[in-house]
């Protein structure tokens, strides 16, 4: 009796639900349909043969580039900010004192502040420090900006480590830097992989930072895409192809991580929005 | 000698050593080791995030421009920049009431709102669709904010999906990217940020004892009474949380607007953020886009205040999850 009411219940939520999701789904559709057609356009429909061809053309040239530039601003990004990051939470988590719980209340308020109010100093400051187009320096940037929020939940993470298991290494004779590398690291290893995962995705996407610091050759996929915007008789196939291909890598490393931590996990680092 | 004399505050256990000896962590030593750890962290933010902050209070009060002569020789002009900002006809309140419009439709309405109902109804429909929604929002969620500026700005624009859905009704589209660009960025920003409010929800309401509705349920009490009297107050505190990070975000959204109609068409969509960057880049006025994003800093610095003080109350600065 109660499976036969429980199907009756969930059948209303079911149905709206799925034909939200459709809703949701149409963009989707439409740039999956256009990557895969010879002559793509504004339409789900029409568009001639089904293609690789248009994935074969962007992954080669100035498309190629344009990816590996993301990469690098995204590797480079994530490493310093996960290290750098890691580090100095170590501190703050371990010596509580008053300066060390206003500190971490600071960083709390830098991580939401917003950004794009820094971009026209920053822009003057690279160019007479003649830092601007530089992947090098850009890196720099986008790892200061996420520093504050990456050590502050990793202070968060660190904090959950039990300080037993640290006095066990000094009493073996181990330093801070010992305990830190030997005990503290690889207990919040899923905690560091959501401060990556985290850091990894914004500075992926991110479209203003590189708008604003690089340009030509350095320029990455974000800014390349820009550029078809107002574009006419652009090649919607290949921008499609493109598209799809840069928006890969966020969606494989969440399914990866969070297929590993757990999701409810993971959000904690995407807490910030 | 002082070393074993002036153990580490507080420290009733074993302190680190070096190299296989057991010693006891001084409290000179330890202050050492944590600046030490910290100092990286901090330069880098001062460097190139404190250094810009302050920069920018620096460059409101010039003449500089990107290019000419008050590009490199520029003076300080005092509070010209911040008069002209202020002054009737500016654009800053037209700037503003598009940022709030932006706000509360794609914000609390389409991210929030939506959100919340995704993640109410999900939890009560079939396995197999809730899977299959969640999935779909939570990647709207996480490709790259310029490709889904990208697919709407397509989708919107003249002979593309959403014409073509008009059509099936009989209807005339022109198209919202000229003749109503507000809502159209409003559209893909709910589309791109429900999932942050739906997860947050989601975990929310997985955190509601199973009892407390079967108890209502048992009283009688109809589906509306126990969204509004029960579900809805026991997460109250996630809801908040929600609307002030969503407020935080959205009003320092530039890049979907930017990319999807500049601004435009005139200054139909030149939200704060968008009308400081044509200021700046493409007026050439650069001191005079800073003191806008002095406005937007500190607009952002009093919400992150809010933000934080919320985070205190609740006790959560420190375990957020």
């Amino acid at each position: 009796m109660a499976p036969r009411s429980d199907r009756v219940r969930i059948l209303g939520p079911s149905i709206s639900m799925s034909a939200v999701g459709l809703i949701f789904l149409v963009p989707f559709v439409w740039l999956v349909a256009t990557a895969f057609k010879t002559h793509g356009g504004l339409t789900i429909g029409g568009g001639g043969p089904l293609t690789l061809k248009n994935f074969q053309t962007v992954l080669q040239g100035s498309f190629l580039s344009a990816l590996g530039n993301s990469m690098y601003l995204a590797i480079g990004t994530t490493v310093f900010t996960t290290v750098i990051g890691i580090v100095a939470a170590y501190p703050l988590s371990r010596y509580k004192s008053r300066a060390q719980i206003w500190f971490v209340y600071a960083l709390a308020f830098m991580a939401s502040l917003p950004i794009i109010a820094l971009m026209i100093p920053t822009y003057d400051l690279y160019v007479s420090a003649n830092l601007i187009n530089s992947k090098f320096w850009a890196v720099w940037f986008l790892t200061a900006t996420s520093l504050p929020f990456a050590t502050w939940v990793g202070c968060s993470f660190i904090d959950a480590v039990p300080k037993e298991l640290e006095e066990a290494a000094w009493i073996d004779g181990n330093s801070r830097f010992g305990s830190l590398r030997r005990i503290v690291i690889p207990l919040i290893i899923p905690g560091l992989c959501v401060i990556a995962l985290y850091t990894f995705v914004n500075a992926w996407g991110n479209f203003f930072v590189p708008l604003i610091l690089l340009s030509g050759n350095n320029e990455p996929a974000s800014v390349t895409i820009y550029g078809y915007f107002s574009q006419y008789g652009v090649n919607y196939g290949q921008v499609a192809a493109f598209a799809l291909l840069y928006s890969l890598p966020p969606v494989l490393l969440y399914l990866g991580v969070t297929r590993w931590v757990g999701r409810g996990f993971a959000l904690g680092g995407a807490i910030k929005g | 000698m002082s070393t074993v004399a002036e153990p580490a505050a507080g420290a009733s256990g074993p302190t680190p050593g070096r190299g296989g000896n057991v010693t006891v962590e001084t409290r000179a030593r330890r202050r050492l080791t944590g600046l030490t750890m910290v100092a990286p962290m901090l330069i880098v933010v001062l460097v190139f995030m404190g250094w810009p902050a302050v920069w920018t209070f620096v460059l409101s009060f010039t003449n500089m421009t990107v290019t000419g002569p008050t590009a490199t020789h520029y003076q300080f002009v005092g509070l010209a920049n911040y008069r002209e900002l202020f002054t009737y006809g500016s654009g800053l309140l037209d700037s503003v009431g598009k940022s709030l419009y932006y706000l509360i439709v794609s914000g609390y309405i389409g991210q929030a709102a939506l959100g919340f109902l995704l993640a109410y109804f999900l939890s009560r429909s079939a396995y197999g669709v809730r899977a299959a929604v969640g999935a779909v929002v939570i990647v709207a969620w996480l490709i790259p904010e310029i490709v889904t500026s990208y697919m709407w700005y397509v989708l919107l624009s003249d002979g593309g999906v959403m014409q073509q859905g008009y059509h099936v009704f009989g209807l005339n589209y022109q198209t919202w990217l000229i003749s109503n660009p507000m809502l159209a960025v409003s559209l893909a920003n709910a589309w791109r940020g429900a999932a942050f409010s739906f997860l947050l929800f989601s975990a929310a309401l997985d955190g509601i004892p199973n009892d407390l509705i079967d108890a209502s349920e048992v009283d009688g009490a109809s589906s509306w009474r126990r969204l509004t009297r029960l579900t809805i107050p026991l997460v109250s505190s996630a809801i908040v949380v929600d609307l002030v990070i969503i407020t935080l975000g959205t009003l320092n959204d530039f890049s979907l607007i930017y990319a999807m109609t500049g601004g435009g068409p005139g200054n139909a969509s030149n939200v704060l953020s968008v009308f400081m960057y044509r200021q700046a880049f493409s007026n050439y006025q650069l001191a005079y886009g800073t003191a806008i994003a002095v406005v937007l800093l500190l607009m952002g610095a009093v919400l992150a205040a809010l933000y934080i003080r919320l985070l205190r109350r609740q006790g959560s600065l420190a375990d957020m999850r």
